[in-house]
Protein backbone atom coordinates (compact mmCIF):
# COMPACT_ATOMS: atom_id res chain seq x y z
CA UNK A 1 0.00 0.00 0.00
CA UNK A 2 2.71 2.32 0.67
CA UNK A 3 4.25 1.97 -2.88
CA UNK A 4 1.44 2.08 -5.12
CA UNK A 5 1.27 -0.04 -8.15
CA UNK A 6 1.85 1.71 -11.18
CA UNK A 7 -1.59 0.78 -12.50
CA UNK A 8 -3.08 3.12 -9.69
CA UNK A 9 -1.10 5.73 -10.63
CA UNK A 10 -1.45 5.79 -14.22
CA UNK A 11 -5.39 5.46 -13.22
CA UNK A 12 -5.40 8.39 -11.28
CA UNK A 13 -3.16 10.40 -13.79
CA UNK A 14 -5.78 9.42 -16.18
CA UNK A 15 -8.37 10.61 -13.63
CA UNK A 16 -6.66 13.83 -13.19
CA UNK A 17 -6.24 14.94 -16.73
CA UNK A 18 -10.52 14.02 -17.29
CA UNK A 19 -11.66 15.82 -14.14
CA UNK A 20 -9.01 18.46 -13.68
CA UNK A 21 -10.34 21.44 -15.26
CA UNK A 22 -14.11 20.44 -14.26
CA UNK A 23 -13.34 20.48 -10.45
CA UNK A 24 -10.93 23.74 -11.17
CA UNK A 25 -13.64 25.77 -12.73
CA UNK A 26 -16.57 24.31 -10.24
CA UNK A 27 -14.02 25.89 -7.45
CA UNK A 28 -13.49 29.21 -9.58
CA UNK A 29 -16.86 29.40 -9.96
CA UNK A 30 -17.95 29.46 -6.47
CA UNK A 31 -15.06 31.82 -4.73
CA UNK A 32 -13.93 33.66 -7.83
CA UNK A 33 -9.74 33.69 -6.92
CA UNK A 34 -8.13 31.00 -9.51
CA UNK A 35 -5.28 30.14 -7.86
CA UNK A 36 -6.99 29.31 -4.73
CA UNK A 37 -9.52 27.21 -6.91
CA UNK A 38 -6.55 25.51 -8.44
CA UNK A 39 -5.62 24.93 -5.38
CA UNK A 40 -8.81 23.70 -3.87
CA UNK A 41 -9.38 20.78 -7.41
CA UNK A 42 -5.77 19.48 -6.62
CA UNK A 43 -6.57 18.93 -3.02
CA UNK A 44 -10.09 17.64 -3.73
CA UNK A 45 -8.25 15.08 -6.13
CA UNK A 46 -5.59 14.39 -3.55
CA UNK A 47 -8.07 13.37 -0.87
CA UNK A 48 -9.12 10.91 -3.71
CA UNK A 49 -6.13 9.46 -4.35
CA UNK A 50 -5.39 8.81 -0.29
CA UNK A 51 -8.40 6.35 -0.76
CA UNK A 52 -8.41 5.26 -4.13
CA UNK A 53 -9.65 1.62 -3.40
CA UNK A 54 -12.43 2.63 -1.32
CA UNK A 55 -14.11 5.45 -3.12
CA UNK A 56 -14.19 2.96 -6.10
CA UNK A 57 -15.52 0.61 -4.80
CA UNK A 58 -17.95 2.77 -2.82
CA UNK A 59 -19.06 5.76 -5.10
CA UNK A 60 -18.14 7.81 -7.94
CA UNK A 61 -14.78 9.43 -7.79
CA UNK A 62 -15.44 12.68 -9.74
CA UNK A 63 -18.84 12.84 -7.33
CA UNK A 64 -16.72 12.68 -4.16
CA UNK A 65 -14.18 15.32 -5.60
CA UNK A 66 -17.24 17.50 -6.14
CA UNK A 67 -18.13 17.24 -2.76
CA UNK A 68 -14.90 18.21 -1.56
CA UNK A 69 -14.04 20.94 -3.85
CA UNK A 70 -18.04 22.28 -2.58
CA UNK A 71 -16.62 21.64 1.34
CA UNK A 72 -13.65 23.29 0.88
CA UNK A 73 -15.13 26.27 -1.05
CA UNK A 74 -17.25 26.96 1.87
CA UNK A 75 -14.58 26.49 4.65
CA UNK A 76 -12.56 29.12 2.57
CA UNK A 77 -15.56 31.38 2.31
CA UNK A 78 -15.76 31.08 5.80
CA UNK A 79 -12.68 31.79 6.92
CA UNK A 80 -12.55 34.54 4.27
CA UNK A 81 -15.76 36.20 6.48
CA UNK A 82 -13.99 35.57 10.00
CA UNK A 83 -11.28 37.37 8.80
CA UNK A 84 -13.03 40.47 6.97
CA UNK A 85 -14.95 40.53 10.82
CA UNK A 86 -11.40 40.72 12.51
CA UNK A 87 -10.60 43.31 10.28
CA UNK A 88 -12.91 46.57 11.21
CA UNK A 89 -11.65 48.90 7.78
CA UNK A 90 -12.45 46.48 5.31
CA UNK A 91 -15.49 45.33 7.11
CA UNK A 92 -16.66 48.78 7.19
CA UNK A 93 -16.82 48.82 3.15
CA UNK A 94 -16.62 44.94 2.27
CA UNK A 95 -17.52 45.53 -1.47
CA UNK A 96 -15.54 47.61 -2.72
CA UNK A 97 -12.40 46.21 -3.20
CA UNK A 98 -14.05 43.04 -4.49
CA UNK A 99 -16.25 44.48 -7.10
CA UNK A 100 -14.31 47.63 -8.15
CA UNK A 101 -14.75 49.37 -11.08
CA UNK A 102 -16.27 46.70 -13.47
CA UNK A 103 -19.36 46.52 -11.50
CA UNK A 104 -20.13 49.83 -13.79
CA UNK A 105 -20.62 48.68 -16.31
CA UNK A 106 -21.98 44.81 -16.48
CA UNK A 107 -21.71 42.80 -13.28
CA UNK A 108 -20.51 39.81 -14.38
CA UNK A 109 -22.36 35.86 -13.79
CA UNK A 110 -19.23 35.45 -11.76
CA UNK A 111 -19.99 38.52 -9.86
CA UNK A 112 -23.46 37.78 -9.34
CA UNK A 113 -22.95 34.40 -8.13
CA UNK A 114 -21.33 35.51 -4.93
CA UNK A 115 -24.44 36.70 -3.95
CA UNK A 116 -25.99 33.51 -3.91
CA UNK A 117 -26.09 31.45 -0.56
CA UNK A 118 -23.31 28.69 -1.14
CA UNK A 119 -25.70 25.66 -1.51
CA UNK A 120 -27.89 27.65 -4.16
CA UNK A 121 -24.32 29.18 -5.99
CA UNK A 122 -22.80 25.21 -5.91
CA UNK A 123 -25.89 23.45 -7.67
CA UNK A 124 -26.54 25.95 -10.23
CA UNK A 125 -23.11 25.96 -11.33
CA UNK A 126 -23.09 22.25 -11.22
CA UNK A 127 -26.30 22.33 -13.05
CA UNK A 128 -25.29 24.66 -15.96
CA UNK A 129 -21.51 25.54 -15.76
CA UNK A 130 -20.78 21.92 -15.99
CA UNK A 131 -23.69 20.77 -17.27
CA UNK A 132 -24.04 17.70 -14.61
CA UNK A 133 -27.75 16.21 -14.37
CA UNK A 134 -29.67 16.50 -10.74
CA UNK A 135 -28.81 13.33 -9.83
CA UNK A 136 -25.18 13.94 -10.37
CA UNK A 137 -25.40 17.61 -8.31
CA UNK A 138 -27.53 15.69 -5.31
CA UNK A 139 -24.85 13.07 -5.57
CA UNK A 140 -22.13 15.35 -5.39
CA UNK A 141 -23.69 17.58 -2.48
CA UNK A 142 -25.07 15.18 -0.73
CA UNK A 143 -28.51 16.39 -1.34
CA UNK A 144 -31.72 15.37 -2.31
CA UNK A 145 -32.81 16.16 -6.19
CA UNK A 146 -35.56 17.56 -4.98
CA UNK A 147 -33.18 20.21 -3.12
CA UNK A 148 -31.42 20.65 -6.18
CA UNK A 149 -34.24 21.27 -8.43
CA UNK A 150 -35.41 23.80 -5.79
CA UNK A 151 -32.36 25.58 -5.35
CA UNK A 152 -31.23 25.84 -8.37
CA UNK A 153 -34.43 27.14 -9.25
CA UNK A 154 -34.17 29.87 -6.94
CA UNK A 155 -30.74 30.40 -7.97
CA UNK A 156 -31.62 31.26 -11.43
CA UNK A 157 -33.95 33.41 -10.77
CA UNK A 158 -31.99 35.24 -8.28
CA UNK A 159 -29.30 35.60 -10.65
CA UNK A 160 -31.58 37.25 -13.22
CA UNK A 161 -32.53 39.48 -10.81
CA UNK A 162 -29.08 40.17 -9.94
CA UNK A 163 -27.98 40.66 -13.64
CA UNK A 164 -31.02 42.62 -14.63
CA UNK A 165 -32.34 43.79 -17.70
CA UNK A 166 -29.83 46.92 -19.35
CA UNK A 167 -30.50 49.94 -17.72
CA UNK A 168 -32.03 48.44 -14.82
CA UNK A 169 -30.03 50.76 -12.49
CA UNK A 170 -31.59 50.04 -9.12
CA UNK A 171 -30.49 46.40 -9.72
CA UNK A 172 -27.04 47.04 -10.57
CA UNK A 173 -26.50 49.62 -7.65
CA UNK A 174 -28.45 47.23 -5.32
CA UNK A 175 -25.15 44.58 -5.92
CA UNK A 176 -22.78 47.46 -6.12
CA UNK A 177 -23.85 48.35 -2.68
CA UNK A 178 -25.23 44.87 -1.22
CA UNK A 179 -23.43 43.36 1.82
CA UNK A 180 -22.78 40.00 1.85
CA UNK A 181 -24.10 37.70 4.69
CA UNK B 1 -32.73 37.36 -21.88
CA UNK B 2 -33.53 34.80 -19.40
CA UNK B 3 -32.96 32.02 -22.08
CA UNK B 4 -29.11 32.78 -22.26
CA UNK B 5 -28.05 32.77 -18.43
CA UNK B 6 -27.42 28.90 -18.54
CA UNK B 7 -25.33 29.62 -22.17
CA UNK B 8 -23.51 32.51 -20.14
CA UNK B 9 -22.92 30.47 -16.92
CA UNK B 10 -21.14 27.25 -18.79
CA UNK B 11 -19.42 30.26 -20.54
CA UNK B 12 -18.23 31.63 -18.31
CA UNK B 13 -16.51 28.43 -16.30
CA UNK B 14 -15.45 27.42 -19.69
CA UNK B 15 -13.31 30.91 -19.49
CA UNK B 16 -10.88 29.56 -16.93
CA UNK B 17 -8.24 27.53 -18.22
CA UNK B 18 -6.66 25.94 -14.70
CA UNK B 19 -2.89 25.52 -14.47
CA UNK B 20 -2.63 22.07 -15.27
CA UNK B 21 1.35 21.31 -14.39
CA UNK B 22 0.75 23.53 -11.14
CA UNK B 23 -2.45 21.73 -10.55
CA UNK B 24 -0.52 18.44 -11.24
CA UNK B 25 3.04 19.71 -9.50
CA UNK B 26 0.26 20.32 -5.76
CA UNK B 27 -1.04 16.65 -5.95
CA UNK B 28 2.75 14.97 -6.57
CA UNK B 29 3.61 16.29 -3.44
CA UNK B 30 0.99 15.05 -1.73
CA UNK B 31 1.28 11.71 -3.13
CA UNK B 32 4.79 11.03 -1.49
CA UNK B 33 3.40 10.71 1.18
CA UNK B 34 1.80 7.42 2.50
CA UNK B 35 -1.65 6.99 1.50
CA UNK B 36 -4.29 6.30 4.76
CA UNK B 37 -1.64 5.69 7.49
CA UNK B 38 -3.47 8.23 9.24
CA UNK B 39 -1.61 10.35 11.80
CA UNK B 40 -3.58 9.46 15.13
CA UNK B 41 -3.51 5.70 14.49
CA UNK B 42 0.09 5.72 14.41
CA UNK B 43 -0.06 7.92 17.39
CA UNK B 44 -2.16 5.03 18.99
CA UNK B 45 -0.08 2.29 18.19
CA UNK B 46 2.72 4.24 19.89
CA UNK B 47 1.49 2.55 23.50
CA UNK B 48 2.13 -1.04 22.94
CA UNK B 49 5.16 -0.69 20.77
CA UNK B 50 6.31 1.14 23.68
CA UNK B 51 5.35 -1.50 26.02
CA UNK B 52 6.72 -4.30 24.21
CA UNK B 53 10.10 -2.79 24.50
CA UNK B 54 9.79 -2.28 28.06
CA UNK B 55 8.33 -5.37 29.26
CA UNK B 56 4.73 -6.65 30.55
CA UNK B 57 4.92 -4.96 34.08
CA UNK B 58 5.04 -1.49 31.84
CA UNK B 59 1.86 -3.07 29.76
CA UNK B 60 -0.22 -4.03 32.87
CA UNK B 61 0.30 -0.23 33.59
CA UNK B 62 -0.46 1.24 30.60
CA UNK B 63 -3.16 -0.92 30.10
CA UNK B 64 -4.71 0.31 33.87
CA UNK B 65 -3.53 4.34 32.73
CA UNK B 66 -5.55 3.71 29.46
CA UNK B 67 -8.68 2.38 31.15
CA UNK B 68 -8.38 5.08 33.77
CA UNK B 69 -8.69 7.70 31.21
CA UNK B 70 -11.42 5.96 29.10
CA UNK B 71 -13.19 6.08 32.07
CA UNK B 72 -12.66 9.99 33.16
CA UNK B 73 -9.68 9.01 35.91
CA UNK B 74 -6.55 10.48 37.09
CA UNK B 75 -4.43 13.01 35.37
CA UNK B 76 -4.14 13.25 31.15
CA UNK B 77 -0.93 11.88 30.87
CA UNK B 78 -2.06 11.42 27.20
CA UNK B 79 1.26 10.23 25.13
CA UNK B 80 -0.25 12.03 21.79
CA UNK B 81 2.16 14.41 20.29
CA UNK B 82 0.93 17.21 19.41
CA UNK B 83 -1.52 16.93 15.97
CA UNK B 84 0.19 17.27 12.87
CA UNK B 85 -0.26 20.06 11.17
CA UNK B 86 -2.03 20.31 7.66
CA UNK B 87 -0.92 19.47 4.33
CA UNK B 88 1.44 17.06 2.53
CA UNK B 89 4.44 16.40 4.29
CA UNK B 90 3.60 16.92 7.86
CA UNK B 91 4.17 12.95 8.77
CA UNK B 92 7.96 12.30 7.83
CA UNK B 93 8.44 12.32 11.13
CA UNK B 94 6.45 9.55 12.30
CA UNK B 95 8.06 6.20 13.31
CA UNK B 96 8.37 4.81 9.23
CA UNK B 97 9.25 1.04 10.43
CA UNK B 98 5.67 0.92 11.68
CA UNK B 99 4.00 1.99 8.88
CA UNK B 100 3.78 -0.70 6.39
CA UNK B 101 1.67 -3.09 8.24
CA UNK B 102 -0.53 -0.11 10.03
CA UNK B 103 -3.53 -0.60 8.31
CA UNK B 104 -3.56 -4.32 8.15
CA UNK B 105 -2.48 -4.68 12.20
CA UNK B 106 -4.86 -2.37 13.38
CA UNK B 107 -7.61 -4.49 12.35
CA UNK B 108 -6.44 -7.49 14.47
CA UNK B 109 -6.08 -9.58 11.57
CA UNK B 110 -2.70 -10.98 11.78
CA UNK B 111 -0.68 -13.23 15.19
CA UNK B 112 1.60 -11.40 14.78
CA UNK B 113 2.94 -9.65 17.53
CA UNK B 114 2.40 -5.67 16.23
CA UNK B 115 -1.41 -7.55 16.42
CA UNK B 116 -1.48 -7.62 19.51
CA UNK B 117 -1.36 -4.17 19.85
CA UNK B 118 -4.70 -3.09 18.89
CA UNK B 119 -6.47 -6.18 20.91
CA UNK B 120 -4.35 -4.27 24.07
CA UNK B 121 -6.53 -1.14 23.30
CA UNK B 122 -9.71 -2.19 22.77
CA UNK B 123 -9.39 -4.77 26.19
CA UNK B 124 -8.58 -1.61 27.83
CA UNK B 125 -11.51 -0.41 26.02
CA UNK B 126 -14.24 -2.49 26.73
CA UNK B 127 -12.90 -3.94 30.01
CA UNK B 128 -15.06 -2.38 32.17
CA UNK B 129 -17.71 -3.62 34.57
CA UNK B 130 -20.40 -3.51 32.27
CA UNK B 131 -19.10 -3.94 29.24
CA UNK B 132 -18.47 -7.15 27.72
CA UNK B 133 -15.09 -7.92 26.33
CA UNK B 134 -14.48 -7.96 22.82
CA UNK B 135 -15.01 -10.97 20.67
CA UNK B 136 -12.34 -12.00 18.83
CA UNK B 137 -14.32 -12.63 15.62
CA UNK B 138 -15.11 -8.74 15.41
CA UNK B 139 -12.47 -6.24 14.54
CA UNK B 140 -12.42 -2.62 14.31
CA UNK B 141 -10.02 0.16 13.90
CA UNK B 142 -10.74 3.91 14.13
CA UNK B 143 -8.85 5.84 12.08
CA UNK B 144 -8.51 9.70 10.41
CA UNK B 145 -7.99 10.23 7.32
CA UNK B 146 -4.57 11.94 6.46
CA UNK B 147 -6.65 14.91 4.67
CA UNK B 148 -7.10 16.21 7.83
CA UNK B 149 -7.30 20.35 8.12
CA UNK B 150 -8.70 23.24 9.40
CA UNK B 151 -11.56 22.93 7.50
CA UNK B 152 -11.74 19.28 6.84
CA UNK B 153 -11.59 15.61 8.40
CA UNK B 154 -12.97 12.18 8.10
CA UNK B 155 -13.14 9.78 10.54
CA UNK B 156 -13.25 6.42 9.46
CA UNK B 157 -14.33 2.80 11.25
CA UNK B 158 -12.14 0.07 9.47
CA UNK B 159 -14.56 -2.79 10.32
CA UNK B 160 -14.08 -6.50 9.11
CA UNK B 161 -16.02 -9.92 10.93
CA UNK B 162 -14.82 -13.67 11.32
CA UNK B 163 -18.77 -14.85 10.87
CA UNK B 164 -21.53 -13.58 9.02
CA UNK B 165 -22.95 -10.91 10.58
CA UNK B 166 -27.32 -11.08 10.40
CA UNK B 167 -27.42 -7.86 12.95
CA UNK B 168 -25.06 -4.63 13.16
CA UNK B 169 -24.75 -1.35 14.53
CA UNK B 170 -21.45 0.47 14.11
CA UNK B 171 -21.93 3.90 15.90
CA UNK B 172 -19.56 6.57 15.61
CA UNK B 173 -19.17 9.68 18.22
CA UNK B 174 -17.24 13.01 17.46
CA UNK B 175 -16.43 14.94 20.42
CA UNK B 176 -18.35 18.35 19.35
CA UNK B 177 -16.19 20.52 21.06
CA UNK B 178 -16.65 24.69 20.21
CA UNK B 179 -18.58 23.54 16.74
CA UNK B 180 -18.56 20.48 14.12
CA UNK B 181 -20.35 20.85 11.01
CA UNK B 182 -21.58 17.42 9.96
CA UNK B 183 -20.59 16.87 6.13
CA UNK B 184 -21.44 13.70 4.94
CA UNK B 185 -20.88 9.87 5.20
CA UNK B 186 -20.08 7.01 3.27
CA UNK B 187 -19.49 3.12 3.79
CA UNK B 188 -17.06 0.92 1.11
CA UNK B 189 -20.37 -0.95 0.66
CA UNK B 190 -23.70 0.86 0.81
CA UNK B 191 -25.56 -2.44 -0.74
CA UNK B 192 -24.97 -3.29 3.18
CA UNK B 193 -25.33 -0.25 5.26
CA UNK B 194 -28.19 2.23 5.54
CA UNK B 195 -27.44 5.46 5.39
CA UNK B 196 -26.10 6.78 8.68
CA UNK B 197 -28.30 8.42 10.74
CA UNK B 198 -27.22 11.49 12.51
CA UNK B 199 -27.58 13.29 15.96
CA UNK B 200 -26.66 15.10 18.24
CA UNK B 201 -25.93 13.65 21.96
CA UNK B 202 -24.73 15.19 25.39
CA UNK B 203 -21.94 17.18 23.53
CA UNK B 204 -21.45 14.26 20.65
CA UNK B 205 -22.25 13.93 17.33
CA UNK B 206 -23.54 10.57 16.69
CA UNK B 207 -23.81 8.75 13.39
CA UNK B 208 -25.43 5.29 13.51
CA UNK B 209 -24.90 2.94 10.39
CA UNK B 210 -27.40 -0.45 10.45
CA UNK B 211 -28.03 -3.33 8.34
CA UNK B 212 -30.50 -3.19 5.70
CA UNK B 213 -33.67 -5.22 5.93
CA UNK B 214 -32.49 -8.90 5.12
CA UNK B 215 -28.62 -9.08 4.32
CA UNK B 216 -25.95 -10.73 5.83
CA UNK B 217 -22.60 -9.12 6.26
CA UNK B 218 -20.13 -11.64 4.90
CA UNK B 219 -16.99 -13.00 7.00
CA UNK B 220 -13.18 -11.26 5.70
CA UNK B 221 -14.35 -8.55 3.91
CA UNK B 222 -13.18 -5.38 5.33
CA UNK B 223 -15.59 -2.56 4.87
CA UNK B 224 -14.36 1.27 5.68
CA UNK B 225 -17.68 4.01 6.95
CA UNK B 226 -16.45 7.08 7.28
CA UNK B 227 -18.35 10.76 8.26
CA UNK B 228 -16.92 13.83 6.96
CA UNK B 229 -16.78 17.05 9.12
CA UNK B 230 -16.13 20.55 9.01
CA UNK B 231 -13.88 20.37 12.23
CA UNK B 232 -14.54 24.31 13.12
CA UNK B 233 -10.81 24.54 13.22
CA UNK B 234 -7.99 21.82 12.84
CA UNK B 235 -6.67 19.13 12.15
CA UNK B 236 -8.73 17.19 14.68
CA UNK B 237 -6.58 14.91 16.95
CA UNK B 238 -9.34 12.53 17.72
CA UNK B 239 -8.89 12.79 21.44
CA UNK B 240 -12.55 12.19 22.85
CA UNK B 241 -13.94 10.03 19.56
CA UNK B 242 -14.80 6.77 19.67
CA UNK B 243 -17.10 4.14 17.89
CA UNK B 244 -18.62 1.26 18.85
CA UNK B 245 -19.61 -1.71 16.91
CA UNK B 246 -22.82 -4.04 18.27
CA UNK B 247 -22.82 -6.95 16.20
CA UNK B 248 -25.46 -10.49 16.33
CA UNK B 249 -23.76 -13.50 13.95
CA UNK B 250 -26.33 -15.55 12.44
CA UNK B 251 -26.54 -18.02 15.49
CA UNK B 252 -27.47 -15.23 17.54
CA UNK B 253 -23.99 -15.10 19.37
CA UNK B 254 -23.34 -11.34 20.20
CA UNK B 255 -20.46 -8.96 20.68
CA UNK B 256 -19.95 -5.27 21.25
CA UNK B 257 -16.36 -4.11 20.04
CA UNK B 258 -15.41 -0.48 20.81
CA UNK B 259 -12.69 1.86 20.29
CA UNK B 260 -11.34 5.22 19.62
CA UNK B 261 -8.99 7.36 17.39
Amino acid sequence: MDVPAKLEEDAFRAFFERHHAELARFAWMLIGDRAAAEDIASDAMLAVWRQWDQARRARSQIAYARGIVANLAKARIRAAVRERRRNTLFWQRPTDAADGPDTAAVLDVRAALDRLPLRRRACVVLRHSLELSERETAEALGVSVGTVKSQTSKGLAELRRLLGAPGDGPARTAIRNGVGP
Amino acid sequence: MNDELPDRLRVTAEEFEPDTGRMWTRIADGMREPRGAAAPAERRRLVPHLAMATGAAVVLIGGVVLFGQMLGFGPSADPDPAPPAAGPGTQSGEPSESEPDASTAAEGGGPSETGSGPDATDEATTGGDDAPAAPDWLHGAGEIDANNTEYFTQSEILFSTDRGLAEVEIELRLAEGEGLAFIQSWTTDDNLFEKAVLTSEDGYSVLRWTLKDGVVVPPGIEYTLAGQFDPNGGPRSGEGDSFTITATDEDGGTGTLEGGF
